[in-house]
C-alpha cells in the first residue's frame, strides 16, 4: 500500500524541495533561454539535485553532474522538474 | 601554425597557456576570468606555433562578448585543443561535439585529471578516443603533466569534412559516451565539500559572507599599515631622504631641474608629500604608500580567487544586486574595481546585456576607489579619525545604492537572471601565489609608477605655465560655490582625470580643513575615471553609453559634493552623518524591489528576436 502513495508530480526549481533530486521534464522559455540553459547541461531528461536556497528569492543552488550551478529565481520557475512525491 | 586553446570557463585554459608558452597570464577559480585572449609562441623540435588563449565558453553560440572573441577566433586556428574538465566531463562534451562537428583538427586534453581522481571519477581514454576519433589526453595543467605529449600529436591530427547535429542528438550522444566511458565511485564528503554548501546556505553562507568580507577589509589596512610603518617609512627617512638632499645640493644651480626631480624643500628636510618633485612626491607616493596597499590587497584577494570564492559571493549578492539592476556576477568587476578600475571595467565583458554592463561599469567607477586612490585617502582622512573616514565610505556607500536603484528604474534594457557554474573550492598553491602577486606587482610597478611621475610632471608644468590659476578663475562657482573648497583645488580635479592618486596627494598643500578633505576625496572618487579606465571603458561601453555613464558621474559628483558641504559639521557632526549614510541606504535596499523579469527582453539579450515564447 505505502508504495503506491508515491506519486509523480511536476513541480518548478522553485517548488522543489531542498535536497530532492528530479529529472527535468521541460524548459518553459524561448529559444534563446533553452540554449542558455542546455549549455550549462540543464535540459530535459537531466537529473538534477536542489541543493539550497539563497536568502530572499536568492538563486537556487542545484547540483547537475557533479557540477554546482546557481540558477536565479528568474530563471528557476522556467525550469520544471518531475520529482516523487508522498 | 596557429594552436587556439578552447573549452568550458574556469577548465584551466589559461594555466596550460603560461605552461607551454612561458608567458604569463593570470589564472583565477572562478568563470570569466580571461575575457581577451593572448597570444604566445612554442618553440618543439626546430617547428614554431603560436598558441592562442582564448576566454571560456559553453557553446558555438555565445551569448556574452567574452564568448563571442571565443566563437570569432574559432575559424582562424590550425589545431584547436580543447580543453575539458575531467571532473564534468558530460557537460563539456557539449562544445567538444560542437568543435568536432566544425571539422577543425582538434585534441582533447582531459584537465584536472588529478581532482577528477580523487573524486572517484574513471574515464576511460581509449574508449573516448574511440567515440570522438581524436587524440585524447590527460592532463594536470598545474603541474604540467601531459601537456608534452600533447604537442607531439599537434602534427598528426587532420581536417575533416563538417558535419552538423541538432541540438538533441548531440546530447544523446553525449549520454552514449557517458554511459560507456565515465564510471562514478562512492566517495565521502570532504571538508572542502561541507565549507562549499555552508558558503551558499541561506543562514550560514551570509555570515561566512560577512566574516571573510571583514577579515578582507581589516587584513588589508593591518598589512598595509604595517608594511607602511616598519618598513617603506623607515626606508624613506633615513635612507632615501638623505640621498635626496645631498642631490638637492648638487642640482643648487640649476633652479629649473631641483624644482622638478626635488621639489621644495625646507630647511629641515623634504615633505615628501608636499615638495612635489618627481624623485620625492613621485616615488614616495607610488612606491612608499601605493605599493604597500596594492600588495596587501592582491595578496588577499589572490587567495579568494583562487579558492573559488568570489562566485559564492555573487550568489549570495545576486538579489540585493538585482535590485540595483544588475545580477550576481557583477560583484567580480567590483571587487577587481578596488584594486584598480582597469581591470574591474574589462571584467564587466562577462555580463551579457548592454543595460547591466552600464549599469555595472558606471558603479564601480562611481563608487569603487581604486587601492592606489584609497592608499592616500586613508593615510590622508584617517588622520582626522574614523569618523571622518567613516563618512568617506558611507557616502561612497550611499551613491552606489542610490545610482543603481536610480539605473534600475530609469535605465532601459533587460537583466538577465543569475546563471553560472560554481567552482569547487581549491587549495590555494603557494607557488601559484606568489607568481600572481608578482604578476600583479610588476604590472604594478611598470605601469603605475609611470603614471604617477606623468602626473606629477603634469602639475608642475601646469603650474609654471600658470594654467591652474587661469582655469580657477572659470571654475570657483562650481570648487568654492559647491564644494566649499579653495579655488585651487581645481587643479586636482584636473589631475584627477590623469591619475587618482596623485590628485589626492595635491590637496596637501592645499591646507584644507577635514570636512573639506573629506569632500575633495569623495568628489574625486566619484566624478570621473582616470584615463587608464576611461579609455578601456568607452571601448566597453561605446561612445553613446560612456558619454551617459560620464554625465551621471558628473551629476553624482555635483550633488554629493555639494550635500556634504551643506551638511557635514554644519548640521550634523561626522559621526552621526556617517551612521546615516550606512542606515539609509541599507532600509532602501531592504524595502525596494528588483523589475519585473520580461521574457520578451530576456530573449534579445540572448540575440533571439522572434519565436519568443515555445512551451
Amino acid at each position: 500500500m505505502g508504495e503506491e502513495l508515491w506519486r509523480r508530480m511536476v513541480v518548478s526549481l522553485i517548488d522543489m524541495e531542498k535536497g530532492e533530486t528530479g529529472k527535468v521534464v521541460a524548459l518553459c522559455g524561448g529559444r534563446g533561454f533553452q540554449r542558455n540553459m542546455e549549455s550549462l547541461g540543464i535540459r530535459p531528461g537531466a537529473m538534477i539535485t536542489k541543493k539550497s536556497v539563497v536568502l530572499g528569492r536568492g538563486p537556487i543552488i542545484i547540483e547537475i553532474g557533479g557540477t554546482e550551478i546557481a540558477v536565479g529565481s528568474g530563471k528557476a520557475v522556467k525550469v520544471k522538474v518531475e520529482v516523487m512525491h508522498e | 601554425m596557429r594552436i587556439l586553446l578552447i573549452g568550458n570557463p574556469n577548465v584551466g585554459k589559461s594555466v596550460v597557456f603560461s605552461q607551454l608558452t612561458g608567458v604569463s597570464v593570470i589564472a583565477s577559480n572562478y568563470p570569466g576570468t580571461t575575457v581577451e585572449y593572448s597570444k604566445g609562441e612554442l618553440k618543439s623540435e626546430g617547428k614554431q606555433y603560436e598558441i592562442v588563449d582564448v576566454p571560456g565558453t559553453y557553446g558555438l553560440d555565445g551569448t556574452c562578448e567574452a564568448e563571442k572573441v571565443a566563437i570569432r577566433m574559432l575559424p582562424t586556428a590550425d589545431v584547436v585543443l580543447n580543453v575539458v574538465d575531467a571532473t564534468n566531463l558530460e557537460r563539456n562534451l557539449n562544445l567538444t561535439l560542437q568543435i568536432k562537428e566544425t571539422g577543425i583538427p582538434m585534441i582533447v586534453l582531459l584537465n584536472l585529471w588529478d581532482e577528477a581522481q580523487h573524486k572517484g571519477i574513471e574515464i576511460d581514454v581509449r574508449k573516448l578516443e574511440t567515440f570522438l576519433g581524436v587524440p585524447v589526453i590527460p592532463t594536470i595543467a598545474v603541474s604540467g603533466y601531459g601537456l608534452g605529449k600533447c604537442i607531439e600529436y599537434v602534427d598528426t591530427v587532420s581536417r575533416r569534412e563538417p558535419l552538423i547535429f541538432s541540438q538533441s542528438d548531440r546530447w544523446q550522444q553525449i549520454g552514449t559516451i557517458i554511459d560507456q566511458v565515465q564510471n562514478l565511485g562512492n566517495r565521502k564528503h570532504t571538508f572542502l565539500e561541507h565549507l562549499q554548501d555552508a558558503s551558499v546556505h541561506s543562514v550560514y553562507g551570509l555570515l561566512i559572507a560577512a566574516v571573510v568580507l571583514y577579515t578582507t577589509l581589516k587584513s588589508v589596512l593591518f598589512t598595509g599599515e604595517t608594511l607602511i610603518t616598519y618598513v617603506s617609512e623607515p626606508i624613506f627617512e633615513g635612507l632615501y631622504e638623505p640621498l635626496l638632499m645631498r642631490l638637492s645640493d648638487l642640482l643648487r644651480g640649476s633652479d629649473i631641474l631641483h624644482g622638478i626631480l626635488i621639489g621644495t624643500v625646507s630647511g629641515s628636510g623634504i615633505d615628501f608629500e608636499g615638495s612635489m618633485g618627481l624623485l620625492s612626491t613621485g616615488i614616495y607616493v607610488s612606491i612608499g604608500v601605493v605599493l604597500p596597499y596594492i600588495f596587501a590587497f592582491y595578496l588577499i584577494l589572490g587567495f579568494l580567487e583562487d579558492l573559488g570564492y568570489l562566485p559564492r559571493l555573487a550568489v549570495l549578492m545576486d538579489s540585493t544586486l538585482h535590485k540595483l539592476g544588475m545580477h550576481g556576477y557583477s560583484v567580480i568587476p567590483m571587487i577587481l574595481g578596488a584594486g584598480c578600475n582597469v581591470p574591474g571595467a574589462l571584467a564587466t565583458r562577462n555580463l551579457s546585456s548592454r543595460r547591466e554592463k552600464f549599469i555595472a561599469a558606471t558603479l564601480m567607477t562611481v563608487s569603487i576607489p581604486c587601492m592606489a586612490q584609497l592608499a592616500l585617502i586613508l593615510g590622508l582622512v584617517g588622520r582626522h579619525g574614523m569618523s571622518y573616514l567613516a563618512v568617506v565610505f558611507g557616502a561612497l556607500f550611499s551613491v552606489w545604492v542610490t545610482v543603481g536603484l536610480l539605473a534600475d528604474r530609469f535605465c532601459g534594457g533587460y537583466t538577465p537572471s543569475l546563471l553560472m557554474e560554481i567552482p569547487s573550492y581549491r587549495i590555494p598553491s603557494y607557488k601559484t601565489q606568489v607568481k600572481k602577486l608578482g604578476m600583479r606587482i610588476r604590472a604594478f610597478l611598470s605601469d603605475g609608477v609611470l603614471h604617477v611621475l606623468g602626473g606629477i610632471l603634469i602639475v608642475n608644468l601646469l603650474y609654471t605655465f600658470g594654467v591652474i590659476s587661469w582655469i580657477g578663475k572659470f571654475t570657483e562657482p562650481i570648487v568654492t560655490g559647491v564644494f566649499g573648497l579653495p579655488a585651487q583645488a581645481v587643479s586636482a580635479l584636473l589631475i584627477g582625470l590623469f591619475r587618482k592618486d596623485v590628485a589626492i596627494v595635491m590637496l596637501e598643500p592645499l591646507n584644507l580643513s577635514v570636512t573639506q578633505t573629506v569632500i575633495a576625496s569623495v568628489v574625486l572618487t566619484v566624478y570621473f575615471p582616470c584615463a587608464a579606465t576611461f579609455s578601456v571603458l568607452v571601448r566597453e561601453l561605446g561612445v553613446t553609453d560612456m558619454l551617459k555613464s560620464c554625465l551621471i558621474m558628473l551629476a553624482t559628483a555635483l550633488s554629493v559634493g555639494g550635500l556634504l558641504n551643506l551638511f557635514l559639521d554644519r548640521i550634523i557632526p561626522a559621526n552621526y552623518l556617517a551612521v546615516c549614510l550606512f542606515v539609509v541606504p541599507l532600509v532602501f535596499l531592504l524595502v525596494s524591489r528588483p523589475r519585473p523579469e520580461d521574457e520578451e527582453l530576456e530573449e534579445q539579450v540572448y540575440g533571439y528576436t522572434e519565436d519568443v515564447v515555445e512551451r
